[in-house]
C-alpha cells in the first residue's frame, strides 16, 4: 500500500511537470482495496479493472518500471506505450485487462469467468465501482455470472463518487451490496479500508469460487480522497464528509505497531517504497519512446492492399 | 444448398475441428436460432458448447471478448443488425481496439454474426444495412456473403481467423439456393469477387444487392449494355485492387447497396474507385442506396426506399447515354 500511495503521489507530480500527459486517475485513500483483493488471487487467477487500477496493478505484482513507462508511454511499458494508464494488460500475471469505459470490464469478467468454467480452472477477480452499478454492462454481467454461476468476484469499489456525483446523488438504494438479492447471489458489503478485511473477505469468495460455489458480490466501502482525475476542478464536496473513513495505511501502521513492529522497520519499509517508486520513475524517464511502426504495421492491415 | 444451411454446415465443421469454439446469442441453443442457422448444433455439442444467453447485446460481445482473450473462439449471433448499437461499445471500444493496444498481448478470435436487411416488411427496427458503423472501425473484418458458397467459405475462414469479424447476412438470403462445394472450403477475408465479367460498365453491390444487378445486367444484356457485376463481400479490408481494375477496365463506376447512401459503404467505395481510376472514368463515380428514411413497414412503402433490379437498370442506361458532342462518346 505505501508503494501505492507514493506511486500516486508521484503520478500527480510527474503530470502536473508534463512527463505524464493525459488525464491520470489515482486512488488516495483507496488502496486497501486493490492491495488486499489480489493479494486473495494465486497465479493463473485473472483480473479485469478500471480507470482507477494501481493498487491493482502493483497489487498484482507488475514491475514499478515498466509500469510508469507505459504510463509515459515510452517503449518500454506492457503494451509497448499504447495503452495510457487505464488500458494495461499483463498476461504473465493475469491482468486481462485494464478498461476506461465505466462498466466494460465486467463484459470481459464474464468470459474469463466462462472459459475458466470450463475449463474448472482460475478465478477472475472483477474489480469495478460505484459509478458502474447503474450501468447497462453490470446488470447484463452481473446476471450472466449469476446464472451461469461463475468463478468470479465482483469488487465493488464504493469510494462514495462517480466522477463529481456522490453516491446519493446517484443512487436511492446507498446499499450495493444488496443489488446482489435480485440476481441471486451472495453479496456482503465491507470496510473498504482495512486491508485484512479486504483480505479475508476476497479470500473467502476467491476459494467458494475455486471449489465451485459460484460467484459473490462484495461492495468495499472506502472513499475517493482525491479529484476523479488530475482535471478535477472540485468545489462538489461537503466538508467533513469524509471524516468517518479511516486512512488505510495510517490504519495498517498502527494494527502493525500494535503487534510490535518497531518505528525503524517501519521506517525501513517507507524508505523502500519510496526508493522503488523513485527508481520506476527514473526507468520511465531514461526509457525510449516508441517508433510509428506499430502504427504503420496496423493501418496497413485494415486499409488493406493498395488499389 | 440454401444459404442458411451452408452456414449450419461451416459452423458443424469449424467445431468438429476445433474444441474451442463455442456458439451462443439469444435463442441459438434448443431452439436453433431465429433463422435456423444454429440448429442441431446443441444437439451435437452439447449445453457447453452452445448456449442460449439472455437478451443482453453488448453482453453477448463483451463476454466474448473475454472469452476471446482467455483462448475460446467464441461465434455469437446478434439477432438483427438493427441490435448492434446496443453491443458497439464492446465491438468497439474491446474488441477492435484491445489486440495493438495491449501490446499484443491478446488476440480476439471471434465472429459477431448478424442479418439485416429490408424486403421482409420487418419494419424500421428490423430492416435496416448498418455495415457502415463496424466498416468504419479499423482492428474488426466486416463482410457480406451474398451466396451459399461464400456464406460456408467465409464463416468458416472468419471462425479459423485470429482477428474479429462482423459477419453479416441478410434476412432475405437465407432461403437462397446456390452450389456450395463440399468438405474444406474457405474464402479468404478481404477479397470482392467479379461475379459476371463484363465490358461497358462496373456495378459493385453488396449483399442481396450483387443479385439485384445480376438480374438488371441480364435485361441490359438485351438492350446491348455489357455489365461487370462485382461483389464487393469484404467491406473492411476492402479489396481496393479489384474494384479499381473493374472501374479502369469498363471506365464505368455504379454502387449499389441497401444502406443509406450518405456515409455509407457506397460513399468509401467510391472515394476509392474515384481516387484509383479517375484517368480511366467517362464520368463521375454513381451510388444507389437507401433512400434517406427509416424503412416503413408498409408492403405499398417499404419497395419503394431500397435500391431494385429496376432501378438499377435505370440508372446504368442513364449512365450509358451518349448525348452528341458530349466527352467520352
Amino acid at each position: 500500500m505505501l508503494i501505492v500511495r507514493e506511486l500516486d503521489t508521484e503520478l500527480v507530480a510527474l503530470t502536473r511537470a508534463g512527463s505524464i500527459r493525459g488525464p491520470m486517475h489515482i486512488g488516495i485513500g483507496q488502496e486497501a482495496v486493490g492491495i488486499g483483493a489480489t493479494a486473495a488471487l494465486l497465479p493463473g487467477d485473472i483480473t479485469t479493472t478500471t480507470h482507477r487500477p494501481h493498487a491493482e496493478y502493483v497489487g498484482l505484482g507488475l514491475p514499478l518500471g515498466p509500469m510508469v513507462a507505459e504510463f509515459m508511454g515510452r517503449a518500454t511499458g506492457p503494451c509497448g506505450g499504447y495503452a495510457g494508464h487505464m488500458l494495461l494488460a499483463d498476461r504473465t500475471r493475469g491482468l486481462l485487462g485494464a478498461t476506461g469505459i465505466v462498466g466494460q470490464s465486467l463484459l470481459l469478467a464474464v468470459g474469463h469467468g466462462y472459459a475458466q468454467k470450463l475449463a474448472r480452472s482460475g478465478v477472475t477477480l472483477c474489480s469495478t465501482g460505484d459509478g458502474a452499478v447503474n450501468s447497462g454492462a453490470f446488470n447484463e454481467a452481473l446476471n450472466m455470472i449469476a446464472l451461469w454461476s461463475l468463478p468470479v468476484v465482483v469488487l465493488v469499489q464504493n469510494n462514495q463518487y462517480g466522477l463529481t456525483v456522490r453516491l446519493d446523488r446517484h443512487v436511492r438504494e446507498r446499499r450495493l451490496s444488496l443489488r446482489a438479492v435480485g440476481y441471486g447471489i451472495p453479496g456482503t458489503s465491507i470496510d473498504g479500508n482495512d486491508v485484512e478485511v479486504v483480505h479475508g473477505s476476497v479470500r473467502s469468495a476467491v476459494e467458494r469460487a475455486r471449489q465451485g460455489g459460484g460467484p459473490t458480490l462484495i461492495e468495499a466501502v472506502t472513499y475517493r480522497k482525491t479529484g476523479f482525475s488530475t482535471s478535477d476542478i472540485g468545489g462538489y464536496t461537503d466538508e467533513h464528509e469524509s471524516d468517518g473513513f479511516a486512512d488505510p495505511l495510517e490504519l495498517a501502521e498502527s494494527r502493525l505497531r500494535s503487534l510490535g513492529t518497531s518505528d525503524d522497520m517501519l521506517g525501513r519499509v517507507r524508505e523502500e517504497a519510496v526508493t522503488a517508486v523513485a527508481s520506476a520513475v527514473q526507468f520511465g524517464l531514461a526509457s525510449p519512446w516508441p517508433d510509428g511502426s506499430v502504427l504503420r504495421s496496423a493501418a496497413e492491415r485494415w486499409d488493406g492492399p493498395p488499389a | 444448398m440454401r444459404y442458411a444451411q451452408a452456414l449450419t454446415e461451416a459452423l458443424r465443421e469449424e467445431m468438429r475441428r476445433d474444441g474451442s469454439v463455442v456458439v451462443f446469442g439469444e435463442d441459438v441453443g434448443k431452439y436453433g436460432g431465429v433463422f435456423q442457422v444454429t440448429k442441431g448444433l446443441a444437439d451435437e455439442f452439447g449445453a457447453n458448447r452452445v448456449f442460449d444467453t439472455p437478451i443482453s447485446e453488448n453482453g453477448i460481445v463483451g463476454a466474448a471478448a473475454g472469452m476471446a482473450m482467455h483462448g475460446l473462439r467464441p461465434v455469437v449471433e446478434l439477432m438483427y443488425i438493427d441490435f448492434l448499437p446496443l453491443a458497439l461499445d464492446s465491438l468497439v471500444n474491446c474488441v477492435a481496439m484491445f489486440p495493438v493496444v495491449y501490446g499484443g498481448q491478446v488476440k480476439m478470435p471471434l465472429v459477431v454474426r448478424t442479418q439485416g436487411g429490408a424486403g421482409g416488411f420487418a419494419g424500421p427496427q428490423h430492416s435496416k444495412s448498418l455495415e457502415a458503423w463496424a466498416a468504419h472501425i479499423p482492428g474488426l473484418h466486416t463482410v457480406m456473403p451474398a451466396t451459399p458458397a461464400d456464406a460456408k467459405g467465409l464463416l468458416k475462414a472468419a471462425i479459423r481467423s485470429d482477428e474479429p469479424v462482423l459477419f453479416i447476412e441478410h434476412k432475405l438470403l437465407y432461403n437462397k439456393r446456390g452450389e456450395v462445394p463440399e468438405g474444406e472450403y474457405l474464402v479468404p477475408l478481404g477479397t470482392a469477387n467479379v461475379v459476371r465479367a463484363g465490358t461497358h460498365v462496373s456495378v459493385f453491390a453488396t449483399s442481396r444487392m450483387v443479385w439485384e444487378s445480376l438480374t438488371a445486367a441480364d435485361a441490359l444484356a438485351r438492350r446491348g449494355i455489357d455489365v461487370e457485376v462485382v461483389d464487393v463481400r469484404s467491406l473492411r479490408p476492402l479489396d481496393s485492387p479489384t474494384l479499381v481494375a473493374s472501374a479502369r477496365k469498363t471506365g464505368r463506376a455504379l454502387v449499389v447497396s441497401e444502406s443509406w447512401r450518405a456515409y455509407g459503404p457506397t460513399a468509401e467505395i467510391a472515394a476509392v474507385l474515384s481516387e484509383g481510376a479517375f484517368d480511366m472514368l467517362k464520368g463521375p463515380v454513381k451510388r444507389l442506396g437507401g433512400m434517406s428514411v427509416p424503412i416503413p413497414a408498409s408492403p405499398a412503402l417499404e419497395p419503394l426506399v431500397i435500391p431494385n433490379a429496376a432501378g438499377i437498370e435505370a440508372a446504368i442506361a442513364a449512365m450509358m447515354e451518349v448525348r452528341a458532342g458530349s466527352p467520352g462518346a
